[in-house]
């Protein structure tokens, strides 16, 4: 697992991308039996529902660790960008002189 | 509430030249030594990646590095894009884990923070504002000395 992540950065590919598929081809469902909630999908299972994202990913850490798994709200299921300047910019974190 | 302390005085410099304090913070930002820890795990078993911690206002969500994450076991929990200086808009795994700031005791719980590559910088973290959003942080750059309260 830790190699195929390391496969994936260097690819640029998402090692989730097994996870979102199923996401996106069951959204609708998944909204109906779960409004409101985060699903906790691993594979194409669906491994639980919460009112919480933490609630999600603590019982995931202490059920199914070891091999990644999806935590998202199914009225949000969008990738939730990140925005650190630091990195986009390409500003030296410590700079040399 | 706990309070952590720094002053960068003991960092590498180039040559002989030691800075002064107020210098090497200007370089270096507020950093701490820390370890970055698998959550939800026996505290025996469990993989510990030492190495330094800066706070980055600027940095919305927190980042952890790649191989450090890797190398802790952390657990993936999702993916999202970050860009880079040489990645635009590049999907990277998104981790679970503990940060600890070493000698304190204090450790920080994250459930989202960006595996991305710090290593080349010698980090293994950066604190970004979604840690900061509970902490009150003072930055006395003529001093050269820092305060984190979390």
């Amino acid at each position: 697992m830790k190699n195929q992540i390391e496969k994936d950065r260097l690819k640029g590919t998402d090692i989730l991308s097994q996870e979102k598929d199923f996401l996106r081809q069951n959204l609708e469902k998944l909204q109906s039996e779960h409004p409101g909630k985060y699903v906790l999908i691993q594979g194409k299972q669906v491994l639980g529902a919460f009112e919480t994202y933490d609630e999600g990913v603590n019982f995931g850490v202490n059920h199914f660790s070891g091999k990644p798994f999806l935590v998202r709200n199914v009225m949000n299921p969008q990738d939730q960008a990140a925005d650190v300047p630091a990195l986009s910019l390409g500003i030296p974190l410590s700079c040399q002189s | 509430m706990p309070i952590l302390n720094g002053r960068i005085s003991n960092f590498p410099t180039s040559g002989t030249t030691q800075l002064e304090p107020s210098e090497a913070l200007a370089l270096h930002g507020p950093s701490f030594p820390g370890i970055l820890v698998q959550s939800g795990q026996n505290p025996s078993t469990q993989k510990v990646v030492e190495g330094i911690l800066l706070v980055d206002t600027g940095a919305l969500a927190t980042c952890v590095d790649q191989t450090a994450a890797t190398e802790a076991g952390l657990q993936v929990v999702d993916s999202g894009p970050i860009s880079s200086a040489t990645h635009v808009d590049q999907v990277v795994p998104i981790y679970t884990g503990i940060i600890e700031f070493v000698g304190t005791g204090i450790s920080i719980n994250f459930n989202r923070a960006y595996g991305v590559n710090l290593h080349e910088q010698g980090k293994i973290a950066l604190l970004g504002r979604d840690i900061l959003r509970s902490s009150n942080l003072i930055y006395n750059g003529t001093d050269g000395t820092y305060s984190l309260t979390m």
